[in-house]
């Protein structure tokens, strides 16, 4: 009877904090599909994906899930997030579809209380995935002194993504397919295993930007760097200046990135670098590397980037945004590149759409020496995003090389 | 609760998480051995693929693999017009695939790579080949780092997911 009675209880409670919560909050969400096409070989590839938003307290929730065609369940992940004032947590969960395994997990903790957030990211790395199981935490201090920004991050066995380090992805190894996190578990047997300390400062030399980089690892020192980010002088307003100084323990490395500041809508950008004499002490010419020309219409931007030196650097795909970047950073960071193309045309356009949406168009074309056709044209990538309604809007993607279509894409947002 | 108590407590929380985080770490020690990864065979329409990454390539990661003739060997009756393309800007100055005998050279130009997919061997499929079907044999592949030296690795083939 006092069983009965309890879970009696037990249901009647759930009743009343379920129709309250029910009563207080609303659901909404966002539910997509995609699905890839090769017109070689057909369909090939399949995304679902549904977020799942709880406004009580500023939950959300959200699941997402990749097939490949025939019939494989790359992963599944799942997404939670919740706010409370100053206090957030996000969490990640991915687990292998077929075979079915536990392969990542990440929480972050935030807090912001007077004027330094904190945050403790805590991550752990499957058995089923080749570099795991590894696990561990790091706590990130950032704050302001006077005109200065400060952050602090403290290892126990993880590194988290900042402009130096890339996180963390897991890779399908049969596919390629990655998903990509902050928080990287490294695994080691010691408790605390790095220290760095970035400090930057912006209004540097009329307005830029100067950023301080101190990195020590748990036996030893890994890298200092300092970097300048559009520095100008003040008879020289069309020119500004990047430029990068890195330190290691057997190597040290200057990059300069000079810009030509054509007005407010366009900007010429020089990718250059001190060449060395033979003895490795000095500096024995400076090589240009690439150029990149953006221009900004309206609603319109015009990009050229060209590289001149194809080993060198390398043209970003256009998920890690077409940048020229040095082909050793690019491997580093484990960036997709394209070897081959010496030249970028871009034009995007974009705005806001019918019903409260927004749409957009991105045409990309690559130019590649080794092609025959026109102009020494290679490949055309191509994006739209087009709102059909208040909640749905489609997506296409295409791509077009001398032989035809290479790739075409599309997909469905439904907003509920 | 007054709110300093609930500051001690969150603090506490919080000590007590990292430091349960950092005990627990030595149960958890992932592998940093140089390893060259095989992908599973991926089959569309009747064209296969097998993905070949790297991982741990100690200074400045992988930039060049040798496979001598007869390194790799696969069955004819389920696999022909075999090549290899490079990828992540390696190039691929030689290659050889007959009579169920391969062997190819890949060299990156410029870098090495630390982690990630850098060749594919594409085939025709005829019925439902698997990796198993291929013997990749340890002792004919040789890698080497940016720095030119030679890469002692392991040969993985039991994981369908790595991290990089």
């Amino acid at each position: 009877m006092m069983r009965r009675r309890t879970s009696l209880a037990a249901l009647a409670i759930t009743a009343v904090v379920g129709l309250t919560v029910y009563a207080a909050g609303t659901l909404s969400g966002q539910s997509w599909c995609g699905v890839t096409l090769d017109p070689s070989v057909g369909f090939t590839c399949l995304d679902l994906g549904v977020d799942v938003s709880y406004t009580l307290g500023g939950v959300a929730l959200g699941t997402d899930s990749l097939f490949l065609v025939p019939g494989l369940w790359v992963w599944q992940g799942f997404t939670a997030s919740g706010y409370l004032g100053g206090f957030g947590i996000d969490g990640s969960l991915l687990l292998g579809g077929s075979p079915a395994a536990f392969l990542f997990a990440e929480a972050i903790a935030s807090l912001s209380l007077s004027g330094i957030d904190f945050a403790l990211h805590a991550a752990q790395l499957g058995a089923a995935v080749h570099g795991g199981p590894a696990n561990g935490a790091a706590i990130r201090l950032a704050g302001s002194l006077g005109a200065c920004d400060v952050v602090s991050t403290t290892e126990f066995g993880v590194q988290i993504e900042d402009e130096d380090f890339g996180g963390i992805s897991i890779v399908h190894a049969a596919t390629g397919r990655a998903r990509h996190y902050l928080s990287d578990p490294r695994g080691a047997n010691e408790g605390f295993t790095g220290q760095k300390v970035r400090v930057s400062h912006t209004g540097f030399c009329h307005g830029g930007e100067a950023t301080a980089t101190a990195y020590l690892r748990c036996g030893a020192f890994e890298y200092a760097s300092l970097r300048l980010e559009d520095l100008s002088l003040a008879n020289l307003a069309w020119l500004a200046v990047d430029a990068e100084f890195m330190l290691k323990v057997q190597s040290k490395s200057v990059i300069v990135s000079p810009k030509l500041v054509l007005g407010d809508s366009a900007c010429l950008q020089l990718y250059a670098g001190p060449v060395p004499t033979a003895s490795g002490t000095g500096v024995d010419s400076v090589r240009i590397y690439g150029l990149e020309l953006t221009c900004e219409i309206g609603r319109v931007t015009l990009r050229d980037v060209t590289r001149f030196e194809p080993h060198e650097v390398g043209l970003t795909t256009e998920p890690y945004g077409s940048r020229l970047l040095l082909v050793r950073e690019i491997l580093a960071k484990g960036l997709d590149y394209y070897p081959d193309y010496w030249q970028l045309l871009s034009v995007s356009y974009g705005g806001e759409g019918c019903c409260d949406g927004t749409y957009g168009l991105l045409v990309n074309s690559y130019f590649d020496t080794a092609s025959t056709t026109l102009f020494d044209w290679a490949m055309l990538h191509a994006e739209a995003t087009v709102p059909l309604g208040d909640s749905i809007s489609l997506g296409l993607g295409l791509e077009i090389g001398p032989v035809g279509v290479i790739h075409l894409q599309c997909s469905c947002t439904m907003e509920w | 609760m007054s709110a300093k108590r609930q500051w001690a407590l969150v603090c506490v929380a919080v000590v007590a998480l990292v430091a349960a985080l950092v005990g627990c770490t030595h149960l958890f020690t992932g592998s940093r051995v140089p390893t060259l990864l095989l992908g599973e065979v991926t089959i569309t329409a009747d064209r296969g693929q097998i993905l070949l990454s790297a991982k741990n390539m100690p200074d400045g990661g992988l930039a060049s693999v040798a496979v001598t003739l007869g390194g790799i060997i696969y069955d004819v009756a389920k696999i022909d017009n075999v090549s290899v393309e490079g990828l992540s800007g390696f190039e691929v100055p030689a290659q050889q695939f007959a009579g169920g005998n391969g062997g190819f050279v890949l060299v990156h130009p410029s870098a090495g790579l630390p982690a990630g997919a850098f060749a594919k061997i594409t085939f025709d499929a005829t019925g439902d080949p698997t990796l198993a079907d291929f013997a990749f044999s340890k002792g004919d592949i040789s890698l080497a780092d940016d720095s030119y030296h030679a890469v002692s690795f392991q040969l993985q083939d039991e994981y369908a997911y790595y991290a990089k």
